[in-house]
């Protein structure tokens, strides 16, 4: 097996360490046309009926949460020739396609979660019979958590510039070509017990209201493909896409 | 014809005037089922309709469903004594270890909309609990709902844990991940990709 040895590279960092960062309230905020894209779907009109429920399901989707992310920088030693990065812990990753690149100097596995509150408020309501109020409420969940993902990435990009390095898209397990499975191998390498995250047996994040990804810091560079994220997706006829 | 105005309250998403309407027809003496089955049941059904046609949404169908709900709680005292059946019974529940209940939710509310009784399970319903549910309620259908693929496999489980202990509801599932050619793979009687076509399926099998 051929491989690319990485350069290294000046910045020292800590690997061992998980970072966590919490948001302030109001940090995170949902846009309401998000939330009428997550809750109908993007060729959605908005009523004129939602013109009351929406802004205060959003208020109260932002009261009910607590954003916050860990995330761990692992060094990449090299690229093999399966497209697998393999990391300086000797666990490897078979990255997407559009995400195999030699110049790969850290791999960020991050966990952000936006806690439990807004679930269990969302199935208190369904249990009461509102479920327009708790689908309502979900769907502005959605949208902060997507925000909050957005955020993280941002903070991440931050980082990397701090290290003369450039932070790539995020990517995760269950999308493109990275397999589901991919998300017990990003749970051993980021502490997502220290933000009361857990993967269950199913690979499902408890609480749900939590996005798990990961996101190349690279010496040079290197975005391939749109940006944005629905353009990026293999689901071509979600109902949920953006930019139609 | 206030039949017809108490269906086209539930499409207006009126649940004031649909309750109002529906108390006018019980005071003028209409048939309990009649205002049941042909205002608010057949107005549900309309709004099925023009989910599947792209004119209503998600939002109109949960605002139509509370009208007819709302139009439901005034009939209810009413519904006992006219010895009003339920088309059948559904055990509905996501499966083992999956927690995700959205979706699940939205066809439970559109079946019940369409006079089934339903007994919803909750999220992570292993096999052995939609079969004892299943039992008890002597259900005509069970139906199961995934998000994920890593839970999928679970609706197959569920359907072997069915047959073989001799329990014969029939069985429809739907989510995200799963297909027709899923369905049919694991020997479901049903599947539908939303909730309106889930009512049309669960007819469909309690027919038979």
């Amino acid at each position: 097996m051929k491989l690319k040895v990485v350069e290294n590279d000046p910045v020292i960092v800590n690997q061992e360490q998980s970072n966590i960062i919490r948001f302030l309230p109001g940090a995170i905020s949902a846009a309401p046309e998000e939330v009428v894209r997550y809750l109908a779907g993007s060729r959605f009109k908005e009523d004129p009926k939602m013109h009351d429920p929406l802004p205060a399901a959003i208020e109260q989707a932002i009261h009910l949460t607590s954003p916050v992310l860990v995330y761990r920088l692992n060094r990449v030693t090299a690229l093999d020739a399966s497209g697998r990065l393999i990391m300086e812990s000797g666990l490897c990753l078979e990255a997407p396609q559009v995400e195999r690149h030699p110049d790969t100097r850290y791999l960020a596995s991050c966990v952000c979660s936006l806690g439990a509150a807004l679930e269990n408020a969302c199935r208190r309501l369904t249990y009461r019979g509102q479920l327009f109020q708790a689908m309502l409420l979900d769907a502005a969940g959605v949208s902060l958590l997507d925000a909050l993902a957005n955020k993280s990435h941002e903070l991440l990009s931050q980082r990397a510039r701090g290290m003369q390095l450039f932070a790539g898209c995020p990517f995760g397990p269950g999308y493109q070509d990275m397999p589901m499975e991919t998300q017990s191998l990003l749970f051993q390498l980021v502490d997502a017990g220290a933000i009361q995250v857990k993967l269950n047996e199913s690979l499902v994040m408890e609480p749900m209201k939590s996005l798990s990804f990961f996101v190349r810091l690279s010496a040079r560079e290197n975005r391939r493909g749109p940006t944005v994220k629905c353009r990026r997706c293999n689901l071509k006829h979600c109902q949920f896409r953006a930019e139609r | 014809m206030a039949i017809k105005e108490i269906f086209d309250a539930v499409l207006a998403l009126d649940e004031a005037q649909t309750a109002d309407i529906v108390q006018a027809e019980l005071d003028h003496g209409t048939d309990v089922m009649t205002i049941l089955n042909e205002g608010l049941i057949a107005a549900m059904d309309e709004v099925g309709k023009r989910y599947s046609q792209g004119v209503f949404f998600v939002p109109e169908m949960l605002m139509a469903a509370q009208a007819m709900k709302r139009g439901v709680a005034v009939l209810h005292p009413h519904l006992v004594g006219a010895k009003a059946r339920p088309k059948g019974t559904i055990v509905i529940g996501t499966v083992k270890g999956d927690q995700h209940d959205i979706g699940k939710n939205l066809v439970a509310m559109m079946l019940e909309c369409a006079g089934f009784k339903v007994i919803d399970l909750g999220v992570d319903a292993d096999a052995g609990k939609f079969l004892r549910a299943a039992r008890k309620g002597n259900a005509d259908i069970v139906a199961m709902s995934a998000l994920l693929t890593t839970t999928m496999s679970a609706m197959g489980a569920t359907i072997s844990k069915l047959k073989r202990e001799g329990s014969n509801p029939k069985t429809m599932v739907g989510g995200a991940p799963v297909t027709q050619a899923f369905a049919d793979k694991i020997g479901a009687d049903g599947y539908s990709p939303d909730a309106p076509g889930a009512v049309t399926v669960a007819r469909r099998l309690v027919a038979k």
